[in-house]
């Protein structure tokens, strides 16, 4: 039987372990008690007392004040939350609070939103009894950020900032200093928001109850029209935001609470970095060139241009001479749209997406051993491991919000792994951090399984029901030579051990990859393997566990789930299949080829060898991002028609025959899936820039200028042309995806599924498949001459080609690609914090400014290529994942030196 | 910021008492030694130090050095004359020992002397009522306080100072 | 009787050699004999109450312990002794560490803790020497360290020094300190006896109280029971303070009068200068004070002794509290408005400035009392005095807050008048003091 609780005499039914402000949230709404220093994503804190209720044993018993935030709630107890008394207490309370605030509501930022406010006026005060006294009214804005503010002659001492920075984001930037009256909140040192640790997530800005720190947007004001929920373009991570909008334009974003991703956390390029949206850089015209020049053109004759010039080519040298790149920025919708113009219009399976460039070793490895390439479990799940494996993803950069999650973990002192070649900021607080030598995934994971089989903690009843292939697996990984893994992965078998124990005695224990696992040539052999450890250890279909690749673009997920690959259509069915291959004819009413087209790579070598003579590419810029920059700026020269569609005029736009001006995320309606494949609502919050117009919209004007009529584009109609062909969107409706969206499987009843091959794999046992680790290619060819392996990597502040974000002020807080170089390796080459350095490849050289860090171990080098200035694909190579093609951007050899300019201004200055 | 090889011997015994993983526990009683080692006071480079030396992050040390009122923040003099002030020594005449020290040295309470040698430092409760008045000098408390007192251990720590110059 | 003070006086009993010649260490030698459980019994039995302040009974604070599997237990030695009016455990510890030592090992026995601190205010810095010395000798005697008396039992014992905060002996401020934290002190629960120490259950306990546990091993619980009376059994330490001939640390059994106590040459000796009596603050500066005429004798008319009950006996309202036994005694020609106003500085400067009304109300009741001490004040900041106090009382995470506001609670309570003189005489108030209240005891009836 239910325990119960009384308030003002009335019973009401407990949960257990609920707190007293719990339960009367819970029955009387979010503002059934006044409170200051209550947070809905914080812990509960106690300070400042305004949510005060009686309580009582018995009814009409002694009464005791109590704070209800943090005391539980004994079964049986008489609450009375706004006895007379209480009301007293709680108006003395903020009148106190009130003598050290400024009190120029009027022209305060927060007029209108500030909980002090909410709180004064509820409790009732009418003047403030007290004499002047000493305040901190003197104390200083610090405007030093780019981004953040602060005004602590505004501060109530509450701590949701402090609070929110060290359990929310783990940054431990904010604290609190001094004591008693004298306690003041402090960034670092008690320095300025710019020279301490901050990473701009905002988090301590949004918990702020008042003005005291805020942002330069203003994000807490009330000086907008209308807020409007959207989906962040960033990572994979799919944080909700919500957009406010005055007058048309964007004034300022924040994190919505009750997001399901996000929980009212986001990071600096979903809060702050949106400026890019209306920049003055930004296309608004179609451009067609004319020799070296572009001329601004109409979309009618940009239409006609590139429709004529299609046909011809189509009609002379067939539709394979045409190819598609579409964007994993877009929508499902617009992603959905690329591959049937591709399919159904041109007639070719030529159409892929950016995930070749991240995550399809991942697709393709899952799908091999689990039978669906996508994530297993859900970021939620973290609530109930008990062990956490993050292999090559450096997500306090890469995927900030989940990042702080697995940081939170890390920190909590329970077990966690970290393989990477990088200190990174999680490995830093990591149970084991494996730092191994790049390209030697494959090498590390088979000791984790020997040590998994040696010591004898393979879940037997699992392998047996669930699985296939264990035997021979198991007679593969004993078979391996640790003496020699050891030696070639650089990390000491002791410390593998360990860590494999400690993953494989998990009760739970939940793996995340990102692109140090992919962005190899053994990379889809590496996403095996980590199905395989999962599968060894029972560690598949409940809360708390499986393999889960953290999806680097917004809509990475989507643009494969859409079909933007050769070899797979919509919902992933094999084009080679003829029963597929019929589906796929019927449904659109067309001639489908029914063999493979060409993956990323593959293009650029059929245009350097004359059989791809046209390309369309969308959002992305290969030119600055794909490796081994000459070689495929050559191809895409060699084009006779090269289409890119953009925001920017990107360095692979400069090299385009016509430019088509698209529109940002925040000028369109459609869906994005994130990594833990919810897809999710994108709503428009302000009209496309004049001269724009969205990926979706340009498919649709394209495919009937070429003959296939459609509906004005809007997503509702193409998502319910999804749900007709891909089977795990089967349910899926644009209304019916609601504010936190749905996670595939969606099945007919719109139920969509957390957790995947919860009794039964996708194609039935899981498959172990073994594979052997084998030396880079690029190591193996230029490694003796090019002795130092560069592995690349991202920063928190950019993304990607940085087109973006380049344009925001993130760029006053990293302004520039750096080298990280360990201490040794700079000392032995006479190498200086900040100076230049040459690197150089067998493809090319770059110049790039060192940084001297203990982040990398000796002989291993990592940089950035979010800046056209370096170019740093310039030295990374073309050799790719041997089954996905997925490039090696992890494993350059290089060479370096003092760059010899800066050197020689050294010695002469 | 360097550490006496006895005092760096001492911090190791510190951090060897707790358990593994405890090691911040250490911080109030190493910033003790570190404030001896850096005439009496914790600039933000000597917290540095001791950040690096517990592998905690420089922002634990301030937010604690900041709460407790024997880390002194800013330079203070040779000899912090620390006088109660609370509740029983008030009854016992401190408010004249202060101002007495006050006129004596010529300076106010949080001052220190032009020389460098004296600082005064008021104090809350020491914890020594019934010896009152009362103050803390250096390890060392000197109770029972008059004016001749007072003279007394002002020349005493002139005549130390001299000594050792 | 005395019970912990007995040997203090004996030249060098800071030492191992003459503090065991003179029966150290037999109680440990009983109760390393005992199984563990029968020594919290003892305890239990012995009707020990903490002797830090606020009088809980030890034996069932210790009975709390969670003792879930393989997690360490740790006992903590609350020495931050930093109430105004209390030095009892300084001489303690200055002049018996041996016995704080022996209670220590007893007591980290019973209760399982292999790993013992003493958490010392940072101002007692020259006993750490003292009890880092007799820790040095105990371990050499084989009275801690491994295999304790060849039992099995492990135990060592650091002292930790503060670093100058009052907060800190509050029992979970003391922990986050002793985890290298500001002293803010948690939300409750969990207590310490479930997450203490490093989350991990803890008993945290005053110096006295741990000391206590010596004799009760000594004489056993049920005879120590038997001293004093009532409920407040055995010997208690009082330091004793402010306008008396002879200030210092008495242990007296609990039921002696506190007449006799402020006026026996036994005691305190009587007022110097043969003064009046105006008040007194018979528990530590937090509780509340009284005025002479409730202090021998209750409001009921009865004999006010020196026990827990006894002078609590009449509520707030015209009683007090025993507390830690700092026993503040103010003669005829003390302020009680400037007095009150160094306690509220004293609660101001020591407010850790977490919850709201403790760190803003101890601020302002410091600031109103010191306008009204320095003639600035009106008639309406005695009534905001009174508002403010009752905010902060019972409303705060710590009793800290109850602390501060006790004291001035108490002074205008019984000393209203006085206020107001302050306010009607602006002028006079700083240079004179009001006097002895109307209500207060003529000479005392005990002859000096």
């Amino acid at each position: 039987m239910k325990s119960t609780a009384y308030v003002d005499g009335i019973p009401y039914v407990l949960n257990e372990g609920e707190t007293i402000l719990s339960l009367l949230k819970r029955n009387f709404g979010k503002d059934a008690v006044p409170t200051l220093c209550d947070a809905p994503n914080l812990k509960p804190f106690g300070s400042c007392r305004v949510c005060s209720v009686d309580v009582a044993l018995t009814e009409n018993g002694p009464v005791k004040t109590v704070a209800s935030c943090h005391t539980p709630i004994t079964p049986g107890t008489y609450i009375y939350p706004n006895s007379d008394r209480v009301q007293k207490l709680r108006k003395n309370i903020v009148e106190l609070v009130l003598t050290d605030h400024p009190l120029d509501c009027l022209t305060c930022e927060v007029n209108g939103n500030c909980e002090l406010q909410d709180v004064a006026a509820r409790v009732g005060i009418r003047n403030v009894r007290y004499p002047a006294g000493k305040n901190h009214g003197q104390v200083e804005k610090d405007l030093s950020h780019p981004y953040m503010t602060t005004d602590f002659s505004k501060c109530i001492n509450c701590f949701r900032c402090v609070r929110a920075c060290d359990e929310v984001q783990g940054q431990f930037v904010l604290s609190m200093a001094g004591r008693g009256f004298d306690a003041h909140i402090i960034k670092g040192n008690d320095v300025s928001f710019n020279d301490s640790d901050c990473v701009s997530c905002g988090a301590c800005s949004q918990a702020c109850p008042v003005a005291a720190i805020s942002d330069v947007y203003e994000s807490k004001s009330t000086a907008f029209d209308e807020k409007v929920r959207t989906v962040c373009t960033y990572c994979g991570v799919g944080c909700n935001l919500d957009v406010a909008v005055s007058t048309g334009t964007i004034k300022s974003i924040q994190a919505p609470y009750d997001a399901d991703v996000n929980q009212g956390h986001t990071c600096l390029k979903g809060r702050f970095a949106f400026k890019f949206y209306n920049h003055k850089d930004r296309l608004r015209k179609p451009l067609i060139r004319k020799g070296e020049e572009f001329v601004e053109a109409t979309w009618e004759e940009a239409y006609d241009f590139i429709a004529e010039k299609l046909t011809k080519i189509k009609s002379e040298n067939g539709p394979d001479f045409i190819a598609a790149v579409s964007s994993a920025r877009g929508t499902n919708e617009e992603n959905y749209l690329v591959q049937k113009f591709m399919r159904a219009v041109i007639g070719t399976n030529n159409v892929d997406s950016c995930a070749r460039v991240c995550h399809s070793p991942t697709a393709l490895g899952m799908q091999k051993t689990f039978g669906t390439g996508a994530a297993t479990n859900s970021v939620v799940d973290l609530k109930y491991t008990n062990c956490i494996m993050v292999i090559g993803a450096n997500p306090t950069s890469g995927h900030p919000v989940t990042g702080a999650k697995l940081k939170q973990f890390a920190i909590s002192g329970k077990p966690s792994i970290v393989i990477d070649p990088r200190k990174t900021e999680l490995a830093r607080y990591a149970t084991y951090h494996l730092q191994l030598r790049p390209g030697t995934n494959v090498a590390l994971l088979n000791m984790m399984l020997y040590y998994i089989i040696s010591e004898g903690l393979e879940a037997k009843d699992f392998i047996k029901s669930r699985t296939e292939g264990y035997e021979d697996f198991k007679q593969q990984i004993l078979q391996q030579n640790i003496d020699e893994l050891e030696r070639i992965t650089d990390v000491d078998r002791n410390l593998v051990r360990k860590a494999a124990i400690a993953y494989a005695s998990a009760n739970n224990a939940m793996s995340f990859h990102g692109l140090g696992v992919t962005e190899h040539s053994q990379g889809t052999h590496t996403v095996m393997l980590i199905a395989d450890l999962a599968m060894i250890t029972g560690n598949i279909g409940r809360r708390g566990v499986g393999v889960n690749p953290l999806r680097g673009q917004n809509n990475v997920q989507g643009a494969a789930d859409m079909g933007c690959q050769p070899h797979q259509g919509a919902g992933y069915l094999d084009v080679t299949n003829p029963q597929y291959h019929s589906k796929y004819e019927l449904f659109y009413n067309a001639k489908l080829p029914n063999y493979v087209g060409y993956k990323i790579p593959q293009m650029y070598d059929a245009a350097l060898s004359g059989k791809l003579k046209a390309m369309w590419v969308i959002g992305e810029d290969m030119a600055q991002t794909d490796p081994n920059t000459h070689h495929v700026v050559k191809a895409l020269k060699s084009l006779e028609l090269f289409v890119v569609q953009e925001l920017f005029m990107t360095e692979t736009a400069k090299l385009a025959h016509v430019v088509l001006p698209a529109c940002s995320f925040l000028e369109k309606d459609g869906t994005f899936t994130n990594g833990e494949r919810r897809i999710q609502r994108v709503n428009k919050v302000v009209e496309p820039l004049e001269g724009t117009k969205s990926d979706g919209q340009i498919m649709v004007e394209i495919m009937k200028r070429m003959g296939l009529l459609h509906l004005e584009y809007h997503p509702s109609w193409v998502l319910d042309e999804v749900a007709k062909i891909v089977p795990f969107f089967e349910g899926v409706t644009w209304e019916g995806l609601g504010k936190n969206g749905k996670q595939w499987p969606v099945d007919k009843n719109g139920k969509g599924a957390e957790i995947l091959h919860i009794n039964e794999f996708k194609h039935g046992k899981g498959k172990f498949i073994h594979n052997n680790w084998k030396e880079s290619e690029e190591l193996v060819q230029n490694g003796k001459e090019f002795p130092y392996i560069i592995t690349t990597n991202r920063t928190l502040e950019h993304y990607n080609c940085g087109a973006m974000t380049r344009r925001t002020p993130n760029v006053d807080i990293i302004t520039e690609d750096v080298l990280l170089i360990h201490p040794d390796d700079a000392a032995k080459h006479l190498i200086n914090n900040g100076d230049m350095v040459c690197v150089t490849s067998a493809r090319g050289k770059v110049d790039v400014k060192a940084q001297i860090s203990d982040e990398v171990k000796q002989g291993v080098l990592s940089s950035t290529f979010h800046f056209p200035e370096i170019m740093l694909n310039n030295i990374t190579s073309s050799f790719s994942d041997s089954e996905a093609l997925c490039p090696e951007y992890k494993v350059v050899a290089v060479n370096i030196r003092k760059s010899k300019g800066q050197y020689k201004n050294a010695v002469v200055g | 910021m360097k550490f006496s090889e006895e005092k760096l011997k001492k911090v190791n015994e510190i951090i060897a008492r707790y358990p593994d993983g405890k090691q911040k526990s250490a911080l109030i009683p190493i910033l003790h030694i570190a404030q001896e080692e850096n005439n009496g006071w914790l600039d933000v480079t000597t917290m540095d130090h001791v950040a690096i030396m517990l592998n905690i992050l420089p922002i634990e040390v301030y937010e604690v050095a900041t709460f407790y009122s024997m880390f002194n923040l800013k330079p203070v003099g040779k000899h912090v004359f620390e006088v109660c002030r609370t509740g029983p020594c008030m009854l016992n005449g401190s408010d004249d020992i202060i101002q007495y020290i006050k006129d004596k040295l010529g300076i106010n309470e949080g001052e220190t002397t032009s020389d460098g040698l004296f600082t005064l430092k008021p104090a809350e409760c020491l914890g020594a009522c019934g010896y009152a008045p009362m103050m803390q000098l250096g390890k060392h408390y000197r109770e029972h306080l008059t004016k001749e007192k007072v003279d007394l251990i002002i020349d005493e720590c002139r005549r130390n100072a001299a000594k050792n110059n | 009787m005395k019970l912990l003070l007995e040997n203090a006086h004996i030249e060098g009993i800071r030492y191992y050699e003459i503090y065991r010649k003179h029966g150290g260490y037999r109680a440990a030698e009983k109760a390393l004999k005992m199984a563990p459980d029968e020594i919290v019994e003892e305890v239990k039995k012995s009707g020990l109450r903490g002797r830090g302040g606020a009088g809980f009974p030890a034996g069932m604070k210790w009975s709390f312990l969670a003792k879930p599997e393989g997690v360490p237990r740790h006992l903590v030695c609350n020495a931050d002794e930093s109430e105004p009016g209390t030095f009892k455990d300084r001489y303690l510890m200055e002049f018996l560490p041996h016995l704080l030592i022996e209670g220590l090992l007893i007591s980290s026995f019973a209760l399982g803790s292999n790993l013992t601190f003493i958490y010392i205010r940072g101002e007692y810095a020259w006993i750490v020497d003292v009890l880092e010395q007799a820790i040095a000798e105990a371990k050499t005697n084989g009275w801690l360290g491994k295999n304790i008396q060849g039992t099995g039992f492990d135990c060592e014992i650091h002292v930790q020094r503060g670093a100058g905060a009052y907060i800190c002996g509050e029992e979970t401020a003391l922990l986050e300190s002793l985890e290298g934290k500001r002293g803010n002190p948690r939300i409750k629960p969990p207590f310490p006896a479930v997450q203490g120490l490093w989350l991990r259950p803890t008993v945290v306990n005053n110096v006295e109280t741990l000391a206590a546990v010596v004799p009760i091993m000594n004489i056993g619980g049920e005879a120590y029971s038997k001293i004093g009376v009532g409920r407040s059994t055995g010997t208690k330490l009082i330091s004793a303070c402010g306008n008396i001939n002879k200030p210092g640390v008495y242990e007296i059994e609990m039921n002696l009068s506190v007449e006799e106590f402020i006026y026996s040459d036994e005691y305190c000796s009587g007022i110097p200068k043969g003064k009046k009596l105006k008040a007194c603050i018979p528990g530590g500066s937090s509780v509340p004070i009284v005025p002479a005429n409730l202090l021998f004798k209750t409001a009921k008319g009865e004999t006010r002794y020196m026990n827990y009950e006894s002078l609590s006996d009449g509520g707030f309202a015209t009683g007090t509290m025993m507390g830690s036994g700092g026993f503040i005694v103010l003669d005829e020609d003390q302020c009680v408005v400037r007095h009150t106003m160094t306690l509220a500085r004293f609660y101001n400067h020591e407010s850790c400035g977490q919850c709201s009304p403790c760190r803003e109300g101890t601020g302002w009741m410091y600031k109103i009392l010191k306008n009204i001490e320095y003639g600035k004040g009106k008639m309406s900041d005695i009534d905001l005095l009174w508002d403010i106090q009752g905010k902060i009382e019972g409303n705060t995470i710590c009793p800290l807050g109850d602390a501060a506001a006790w004291p001035v609670a108490a002074a205008i309570r019984h000393f209203r008048d006085e206020f107001e003189w302050h306010v009607t005489h602006p002028e006079e108030a700083q240079t004179r003091n009001y006097g002895l209240a109307h209500y207060a005891e003529p000479l005392s009836t005990v002859t000096v």
